[in-house]
C-alpha cells in the first residue's frame, strides 16, 4: 500500500507512509482564494502560520494552493499528519523524511532510520543546526490537531522556540494548537488564518459552482446558499454534489433554505441519492477505511471493479482524494468520511464489524501488520489482534515506539488484558521504558507486578522467581519462550549461577533465532560470551562475541542492545587488542546508559571496569565502578551484582563506624539539595533525574549517614563536613 | 491532580442544527432532542476521557457547539 517499511519483515524503524508526504494534487475544480493565498506571506520573523478552522472549511485546499505558488519560490515540505503521529518517533520519522525530500542537503545522519532509538532529544538540536545553514524552509503539517499528545506536541513547540528565522512552519488545524501562541502573537511571528477568513464569499461561491463544476446557477440560488451554510466550504460543495443531480434547482434551493436541519444532516442523503446505487455501496462501505484501494475495496465489498469505480468517483467528487498519481490509493475527506459513516451504521449497522474483519485479513496477506490490528481491533476481533499484536509489539516498542503499543493495548477491554500472558508481556515490555517504573511495591496492577518483573527492572530476586512462573505458561512451543527463556538466564546470571544462566541463553538464542527474536538472541550471545569470559574460555568468548556482533548487525538492532558492543569489546581485549577494545566498550555503555535497566548498565560498568584495571587504567576503572555503584543503588535487589563490584575495587574501604561516611558525587549532590526546600520530586527536576532515582539516593544516603529522617541526614552531613 | 471529575455525571451538550436521530450512534448514549434550530445530547457522561470524545465527534462533523454544562445531581 502507500507505505514501505525500511527493511523486509521484522524492523525497528516506523513504516514510513509516504503518501502522508505528498502535498494534495492539485484539482481543476478546486477554486484559487486570491484573497487568502495574498495573505500568506512567510516573511523575515515570521515563525508560524497557523490555519485553524473546523473540519470542511477549505484548509487543506487553500494550503495546497498555496504551496504551488511556494514551492517555485523556496523549498516546501509537506506532512499530513495521523493519529499514529501521537507517537513521537512516528511523526518526526515522517517529519524527516518530508525535510529531506524538501531539501536534499540535508546531511545522512538526519534520515527517518537515524529515530531506531527514539532519540528524538539528540536530533532535533542537530536538526536546527542544519537549518539554519540552509535558506527558506516552509514545512506544512496538515491535519495538525490528530496529534494530541503532549509529547509530540512539545517536540513542535521545541522546534518553533529554537528554529532559525529562515524557518517557517505551517500548520493546519481543526482546533487550537496546543502551542505557546500567545507569546508569538505577541512578538508579531505569527500569522493566523481562521474560521472567519475561510468562509465563502458569494463571488467565491460562484466561480466554485458556476466555473469550476459548471453547474449554472443563477446568482439569486447562489446567494441563498452561501447564506444558509454559512460559507462554510463543505456545505457549499456538498450541495453543489447534490444539485448535480436535481432537476428542479430552484425547489432544492427552496427546501434547503426552509429547513432547520443541519447542512450535513440535509444534504448527506441528497449526495448519496446523486451517485449511482454501486457508487453509493462503495463509498458507504469503504468508509471504515483510512485509505482505498482497488485490491482493497474488492476485498472489503467482496465485489469486483472497484479500482475503475474509485477512478470513476475520483473524478466527480472532491472528497476522495487521491494518493497517487497511479489511481491506486485514495482517501476520503475525513469530515466526509465521518458522514459515510454515520450512514453506514444507519443503514447497515450489523455490517461494520464484517467490513472491518474482510479489512483485516486483507492487511494480514499484503504484510501490514499495523493497519491489520487497527482493523481487527474495530472488528472486535481481540484473539486476531492478540495474535498479530504478540508478535510486532517488541520490534515496534524496541524502535522506540512504545506509545503506538500502549495505544493498542489501550483499546482492549481491560479485563482482556489482564487475562491474556501475551499482552501482559507487551504491557510488562513497555514498562522499563515509561515513568512509572516498577519499583514500588503495589504501584501498579498486582496483576501486571509478576510479568513485568520478570524483566528485572533492578530487582534479580522477585524476577527470577516471576521468569520461572512464566516459564510454566510459556512452554517450547509458545512464541515467547524466547523471552522467558531470556528472563531465566538473566535472573540466574545476576544472581552468579553462571552454569544455569548459560543453559537458559543458550536456548534463548535458539528461540530467538526461530522466532526471529533478535533483539534477545543478540543480548543472549553476548551474555553467552562475557560467561565465557568470567570462566576463562577465550575461543568460545570470541565466538560468540562475534556471532552476537553479526545478528545484531544483520537484524539491526546493534544500536539498542548496548551489551553486544561490551561483550564485543571484551572479546577484543582477551584477543590482545586493548586499544580497539576502549572505543567500542565506551558505545555499548553508552546505549545501555539510555535503554538498559540498571542492572545491565552496572553489569555492562563493571565488564569495563574489569578491563580497565587488567589494562592498568586504575582512574577510569574507578570512575566506572562508582557508576555502577550509583546504578546499583537504584536496584532493589541487585544479586551479586554488589559482590563483583567489591571484588574489583582496589582497596577495600575500611568500615569503621566514626569513619566519614562515603557517598557518591550525585548522593553528595542530592544531599546539597535535601539541605533546602525542595520537595523530591522537585529536586529530580533540578537534577534531571526521576523521582524514583531521587528516592532511592535519599534513602541510600540515609543508610549511610545512619539517619532516618531527611533533617537527621542534613544534620549528620554537617557533622561530617560534607555539606 | 486536579484532572477533572472521575465520577460519573450528567451532561448536556447543545450544537446548532438539527441532526436526525442516526447521528446518535456517534454519541452512545446520549438522549437526542431537536429544538429550535438546535441539538440537543443529554445523558450520563461516565468520565473526562468519554466527554472530550464526545466533543470531539461534534468537531469532527464541523459542527458547532453551543454550549456544555454539568446538570445538578439528582441524589
Amino acid at each position: 500500500m502507500a507505505s514501505r517499511t525500511a527493511r523486509a519483515g521484522q524492523t525497528a524503524s516506523p513504516p514510513l507512509v509516504v503518501t502522508k508526504l505528498d502535498p494534495p494534487a492539485a484539482r481543476e475544480q478546486t477554486v484559487a482564494r486570491e484573497r487568502l493565498l495574498e495573505r500568506l506571506q512567510p516573511g523575515p520573523g515570521l515563525k508560524l502560520i497557523v490555519v485553524a478552522a473546523p473540519a470542511g472549511s477549505g484548509k487543506t485546499t487553500l494550503l495546497g494552493k498555496w504551496r504551488e505558488g511556494e514551492a517555485g519560490v523556496r523549498p516546501v515540505a509537506w506532512l499530513t499528519l495521523e493519529k499514529e503521529d501521537n507517537d513521537p518517533v512516528v511523526l518526526w520519522a515522517h517529519a524527516l523524511e518530508a525535510l529531506r525530500n524538501a531539501c536534499p542537503g540535508l546531511s545522512e545522519t538526519l534520515s527517518p532510520e537515524s529515530l531506531d532509538e527514539g532519540r528524538i532529544d539528540l536530533m532535533l538540536p542537530q536538526l536546527v543546526n542544519e537549518l539554519s545553514e540552509h535558506g527558506d524552509i516552509v514545512f506544512i503539517l496538515d491535519d495538525f490537531d490528530r496529534v494530541s499528545s503532549g509529547a509530540s506536541r512539545d517536540t513542535i513547540a521545541w522546534l518553533i522556540e529554537h528554529a532559525p528565522s529562515t524557518f517557517h512552519l505551517v500548520l493546519a488545524s481543526r482546533n487550537e494548537p496546543g502551542l505557546p501562541l500567545g507569546a508569538l502573537r505577541a512578538r508579531g511571528e505569527l500569522l493566523e488564518v481562521r474560521a472567519d477568513d475561510l468562509r465563502f464569499t458569494a463571488d467565491e461561491a460562484e466561480e466554485l459552482l458556476n466555473e469550476r463544476l459548471e453547474l449554472g446557477l443563477a446568482r439569486a440560488d447562489i446567494e441563498p446558499l452561501v447564506e444558509r451554510t454559512e460559507g462554510w466550504a463543505a456545505g457549499v460543495y456538498l450541495a453543489a454534489l447534490s444539485l448535480e443531480g436535481v432537476e428542479d434547482r430552484g425547489g432544492f434551493a427552496r427546501e434547503f433554505g426552509g429547513t432547520n436541519r443541519h447542512v450535513i444532516d440535509f444534504l448527506v442523503d441528497e449526495v448519496l441519492d446523486a451517485h449511482r446505487p454501486e457508487l453509493r455501496t462503495l463509498m458507504l462501505r469503504s468508509s471504515v477505511l483510512e485509505r482505498l484501494s482497488g485490491s482493497l475495496c474488492d476485498a472489503v465489498l467482496e465485489q469486483d471493479g472497484s479500482r475503475e469505480q474509485l477512478a470513476d468517483l475520483s473524478r466527480s467528487n472532491l472528497f476522495l482524494i487521491p494518493l497517487d498519481d497511479q489511481n491506486e490509493w485514495f482517501r476520503f475527506h475525513r469530515l466526509f468520511a465521518q458522514l459515510l459513516r454515520v450512514e453506514l451504521e444507519h443503514r447497515e449497522p450489523e455490517l461494520v464489524p464484517a467490513l472491518h474483519r474482510r479489512a483485516y485479513a486483507w492487511h494480514v496477506d499484503h504484510g501490514f501488520p499495523e493497519q491489520a490490528i487497527d482493523h481487527a481491533l474495530e472488528a472486535g476481533a481481540f484473539a486476531e489482534a492478540t495474535e498479530l499484536i504478540s508478535t510486532a509489539w517488541d520490534q515496534v516498542a524496541g524502535g522506540g515506539r512504545q506509545a503506538t503499543v500502549a495505544a493498542w493495548l489501550g483499546r482492549f477491554p481491560p479485563e482482556l488484558v489482564r487475562e491474556s500472558p501475551r499482552l501482559l508481556l507487551a504491557q510488562a515490555g513497555l514498562a522499563p521504558s515509561s515513568d512509572s517504573r516498577p519499583d514500588e511495591p503495589g504501584s501498579s496492577d498486582a496483576g501486571l507486578d509478576t510479568l513485568r518483573a520478570g524483566f528485572q527492572w533492578g530487582d534479580v530476586g522477585s524476577g527470577y522467581e516471576a521468569a520461572l512462573r512464566a516459564a510454566e505458561f510459556q512452554g517450547p512451543g509458545s512464541p515467547f519462550r524466547a523471552a522467558v527463556c531470556w528472563s531465566l538466564a538473566l535472573g540466574g546470571y545476576n544472581r552468579g549461577d553462571l552454569a544455569t544462566a548459560d543453559h537458559w541463553f543458550a536456548e534463548a538464542v535458539e528461540a530467538g533465532e526461530r522466532d526471529e527474536r533478535w533483539l534477545i538472541a543478540a543480548s543472549a550471545l553476548a551474555h553467552r560470551s562475557l560467561i565465557a569470559w568470567e570462566n576463562s574460555q577465550p575461543a568460545e568468548q570470541t565466538r560468540l562475541a562475534e556471532q552476537a556482533r553479526g545478528l545484531a548487525h544483520n537484524h539491526d538492532v546493534d544500536r539498542v542492545k548496548g551489551e553486544v558492543d561490551v561483550a564485543v569489546g571484551a572479546s577484543l581485549a582477551t584477543g590482545g587488542r586493548p586499544d580497539e577494545a576502549l572505543p567500542v566498550m565506551a558505545r555499548g555503555i553508552s546505549v545501555l546508559r539510555k535503554f538498559g535497566s540498571p542492572l545491565d548498565l552496572a553489569n555492562g560498568l563493571l565488564c569495563e571496569a574489569r578491563f580497565l584495571r587488567a589494562v592498568g587504567r586504575d582512574d577510569a576503572a574507578a570512575s566506572a565502578i562508582e557508576e555502577a555503584e550509583q546504578a546499583i543503588e537504584t536496584c532493589r535487589d541487585p544479586g551479586v551484582l554488589p559482590e563483583r563490584l567489591e571484588a574489583l575495587r582496589p582497596t577495600r574501604p575500611s568500615r569503621r563506624r566514626d569513619a566519614t561516611p562515603e557517598l557518591t558525587e550525585r548522593e553528595r549532590a542530592v544531599l546539597r539539595m535535601l539541605n533546602g526546600p525542595l520537595s523530591e520530586r522537585e529536586i529530580g527536576r533540578e537534577l534531571f533525574l526521576s523521582h524514583n532515582t531521587i528516592h532511592s539516593h535519599t534513602k541510600s544516603i540515609y543508610r549511610k549517614l545512619g539517619a532516618s529522617s531527611r533533617r537527621e541526614a542534613v544534620k549528620l552531613a554537617r557533622t561530617h563536613a560534607i555539606i | 491532580m486536579g484532572s477533572g471529575a472521575v465520577k460519573s455525571a450528567t451532561y448536556r451538550l447543545a450544537v446548532r442544527g438539527e441532526l436526525d436521530e442516526r447521528f446518535a450512534y456517534l454519541f452512545n448514549g446520549l438522549d437526542m432532542e431537536r429544538t429550535r434550530g438546535r441539538t440537543v445530547l443529554t445523558g450520563q457522561v461516565i468520565d473526562q476521557a468519554q466527554l472530550h470524545g464526545f466533543i470531539e465527534r461534534i468537531e469532527e462533523l464541523g459542527l458547532e457547539l453551543i454550549s456544555v454544562e454539568q446538570l445538578e445531581e439528582e441524589s
